[in-house]
């Protein structure tokens, strides 16, 4: 991974059209600026690993057993 | 109409055969695709699902990926099970799916469907989100954290 410092109100580029800028620091967290193209997609990595896990459970489901349970229900 | 575009029109009625594992073997055309405008995550590669709905699953419709039939999701009707949901999302959300007005929306959730139906979940902190008209969609991923990954699609 690359490492490198900045200072509060730096920035630093990814490719010509990222900029993450350091807004504010207090002790124990770090407040970023994110400029990106629309196309490009932010995410906090502990949703992002959520959201993923969550989609690739989701697949080849069959929705026989729900529509089954709905009509007992009624 | 020029005769490229009376070509290009005949192009996108071709039949195309599409055989899943989980819903067989079905012919689609290039009209009746949705287009991810950003992918759902964990399937980047995937762009291109067919919107299946039928009386016979109703509120239930599948998303089935065209690119790899083995890739099925359900969808449920958020508003069917839960008439509240209101989730906020961004003036670029609404700009990258080209949506000018409330109707051209439709809310999904992808449903994880667990060995008891009962403790089946929806996913709606992060909503497939389909524009009916120009069939474009996205997986939004909501900043507020009202809504819950895994929310109980049925109350106990």
């Amino acid at each position: 991974m690359l490492v490198l410092t900045r200072k509060l109100n730096e920035s630093l580029m990814i490719g010509d059209d990222i900029e993450i800028k350091i807004v504010d620091i207090s002790s124990k967290n770090v407040k970023i600026g994110i400029e990106a193209p629309k196309n490009v997609q932010v995410f906090r990595k502990e949703i992002y690993d959520e959201i993923k896990q969550e989609n690739i459970e989701a697949i080849n489901r069959d929705v026989v057993s729900l529509i089954d349970f709905m009509k007992k229900k009624k | 109409m020029s005769a490229q575009k009376v070509l290009k029109k005949e192009e996108n009625m071709e039949k195309k055969v599409l055989n899943s594992p989980k819903l067989g073997k079905f012919e689609y055309t290039e009209d009746d695709l949705v287009t991810m405008v950003s992918p759902i995550l964990g399937f980047n590669e995937l762009s291109d699902f067919l919107f299946i709905s039928s009386e016979e699953f109703y509120p239930f419709s599948y998303f089935q990926s065209v690119q790899d039939e083995n890739v099925t999701f359900i969808l449920a009707d958020i508003k069917i099970f839960f008439p509240d949901y209101s989730p906020k999302f961004n003036k670029r959300d609404y700009k990258v799916l080209q949506i000018e007005k409330d109707e051209d929306m439709a809310l999904f959730g992808l449903v994880v469907v667990k060995d008891d139906p009962q403790d089946a979940t929806i996913n709606l902190k992060a909503p497939v989100v389909i524009n009916t008209n120009k069939k474009l969609a996205k997986q939004i991923i909501l900043e507020d954290d009202i809504y819950k990954v895994k929310t109980p699609l049925f109350s106990k």
